[in-house]
């Protein structure tokens, strides 16, 4: 189960980029996966859950796109796209 | 009121640059690191039982388990030193806990390190630990369906090894069956066919992993 670390350097992320909004809480944050990473969707989405409690990003809701294979280097990353911060 | 923070930032599974951060070291101490992924009871420390003698004194093993040191001691008894990291829960060594293991664990003199990992096939296909190759260990009693159901294990690694092939007689299990399918991932991925038991094999794979350290320095 590797989707553990992924999540573990996403909330790192997501809580580095939220820390400049001292109230607010991150509502939703969206990540595109490349088809190599071989993520199981609900297991990352268990995996930030389970990270996240008692952190701005507790509860927040995780959008994921799966991205098909294309022979780019997207095939082989996670990517954060964006951050939705809530009062 | 919301604010949307546009990133657009990739990340990595964490590990990743500490595993790039031990393969530097490695690198510069002369030593190639393998590490094996195998399903618990696929022959991982009996093979290295049987390669330990050849290398004596200039290898060195790290046993990955949940619990016990059972594996190192075998490793110790077949005469090389070893180290045995305990994951308590973890199906898979990451690189935090080499990296720990070698704060006590000295890699001085050595020119090869084995990195036994947790007896898995599924997770620790996921995981750099900062090694050259990794290569998969199925048994012929474990069914050769496995590199079938396990692509990724079969696409990370740079050989399969078979072991247990004095069992072949009283098992069925198809080689090249197996061969093909470990290929269907890894196109021309070398297939030793071993046996600690009576030593078949064990010496190819010994050379071919020479080779390819011999390749990278």
């Amino acid at each position: 189960m590797h989707e553990m670390s992924f999540a573990e350097e996403v909330l790192d992320v997501v809580l580095r980029e939220a820390s400049a909004y001292p109230d607010a809480r991150i509502g939703r944050v969206r990540v595109r996966v490349g088809a190599l990473l071989a993520i199981e969707p609900a297991s990352l989405r268990f995996s930030l859950e389970a990270i996240s409690l008692d952190t701005p990003a507790e509860g927040a809701e995780l959008e994921i796109i799966e991205e098909p294979l294309d022979g780019g280097a997207g095939d082989g990353a996670l990517t954060i796209e964006e951050i939705e911060l809530s009062e | 009121m919301s604010k949307t923070i546009k990133l657009e930032q990739k990340v990595q599974a964490k590990g990743h640059e500490l595993a790039a951060e031990l393969r530097e070291l490695f690198r510069s101490k002369g030593i190639f690191v393998v590490n094996l992924i195998g399903s618990p009871g696929s022959g991982k420390t009996t093979l290295l039982q049987a390669i330990a003698p050849k290398v004596r004194g200039r290898a060195a093993v790290i046993e990955g388990d949940l619990a016990t040191d059972v594996d190192k001691r075998r490793i110790e008894e077949a005469g090389l030193r070893a180290h045995q990291i305990n994951t308590v829960g973890a199906c898979h060594l990451d690189a935090m806990m080499v990296r720990d293991a070698l704060e006590t664990f000295s890699i001085e003199g050595i020119d090869l390190l084995f990195i036994e990992n947790v007896g898995n096939l599924v997770c620790p296909a996921s995981f750099e630990l900062g090694e050259d190759i990794k290569v998969a260990v199925v048994s012929v009693t474990e069914g050769d369906d496995k590199p079938a159901k396990y692509p990724k294990a079969m696409r990370v690694a740079s050989a399969l090894i078979v072991t247990k092939a004095d069992l072949l007689p009283h098992v069925r299990c198809d080689i090249d069956r197996m061969t093909r399918d470990a290929r269907e991932q890894v196109p021309d991925m070398p297939v030793f066919v071993t046996s600690a038991e009576d030593g078949q094999g064990v010496d190819d794979l010994l050379a071919w992993i020479l080779e390819r350290a011999r390749a990278r320095a």
